[in-house]
């Protein structure tokens, strides 16, 4: 298995790079990841119906992100969402790796539905609503 | 961690109105308008702030920020692209500047698509202006300064400390005679 080069492979360490290296496999679920900064990166769940995959990359601040996230809730659907700029350093960092596969220009809110297969940037309601609609 | 103790958790609504209040000044000065939609508008200038409080700086809310001044610079709110986002889709691209139509509700803002270069050297401040030429500067008493935001000119030794239209601070001004 390759290990990140951030990781050290020391006593004790290996366990933790094998973690991380199984998050990058498995996508953004970051709660093995064990280089903490004082805010868990956790994508927040919301429950609802199930949809596929539904993973909403947020900015805090952003209105336009606010509005994905009450249209996400108005449709009832099960999804994640995480706020990027309230994440600090490698956490940061590793969702900006993330997003450079999925959307170059990082333009949030980046709703991405099943791993990639459909990525929405911007509040587009009408797509959402086709995406993800009943 | 609380809302309380993030940064700009401990911000009141007084302060939020008085922020409100500034924006529309400046931009009533400088012929801009922000978003008709009072609740979208005040959101915004709470972003603006909670940037403020934890970059030192109001980075555009709806994009992300580097945390260093430097790389951000062109985001910075009034960004770089604002101008021409307003004239190509009556809105900024957080749309808290929007058209004179738009601030009619004449035309309708939505999400536009985002003008900023994706690669570093292509933003404006790594971008070095095209060098002027030498015969024209040497002739000039003055050196011509234009501001990124809004594309004002002026001829004086250093550029204004903030510029008298966008009210863009001294560091968004280049060299352009």
């Amino acid at each position: 298995m390759q290990f990140p080069d951030n990781c050290r492979r020391g006593r004790g360490k290996i366990q933790t790079g094998a973690r991380v290296a199984l998050a990058r496999v498995r996508g953004p679920d970051l709660k093995y990841d064990q280089h903490g900064g004082n805010h868990a990166m956790k994508f927040i769940a919301r429950e609802g119906r199930d949809r596929g995959d539904v993973k909403l990359y947020a900015l805090s601040t952003c209105v336009w992100c606010g509005k994905v996230k009450k249209l996400l809730a108005d449709l009832g659907v099960k999804h994640e969402f995480i706020d990027v700029d309230e994440l600090t350093g490698k956490q940061q960092a590793m969702i900006r790796e993330q997003l450079d596969t999925l959307d170059p220009d990082w333009r949030f809110p980046c709703l991405v539905i099943d791993g990639g297969r459909l990525c929405i940037c911007g509040y587009k309601e009408k797509d959402i609503r086709e995406a993800l609609g009943s | 961690m609380s809302d309380q103790n993030r940064p700009g958790g401990d911000i009141t609504e007084e302060q939020v109105e008085a922020m409100v209040a500034r924006l529309h000044k400046q931009a009533q000065a400088g012929g801009y308008h922000l978003n008709p939609d009072a609740d979208f508008t005040r959101e915004l200038a709470r972003s603006l702030m909670k940037n403020q409080a934890r970059y030192g700086y109001e980075a555009c809310p709806c994009r992300l920020a580097a945390g260093e001044k430097l790389e951000d610079l062109d985001i910075i709110c009034p960004c770089d692209y604002r101008d021409a986002d307003l004239e190509r889709y009556g809105a900024c691209y957080c749309a808290l500047y929007v058209s004179a139509e738009a601030a009619r509700g004449e035309r309708a803002v939505s999400s536009i698509p985002e003008r900023r270069p994706r690669a570093r050297e292509d933003r404006p401040q790594f971008k070095q202006a095209a060098a002027p030429e030498q015969t024209v500067v040497s002739s000039l008493p003055y050196p011509v300064w234009r501001c990124r935001v809004c594309g004002y000119l002026c001829a004086r030794e250093e550029p204004p400390g903030v510029c008298p239209v966008c009210k863009a601070k001294k560091d968004r001004f280049e060299r352009f005679m």
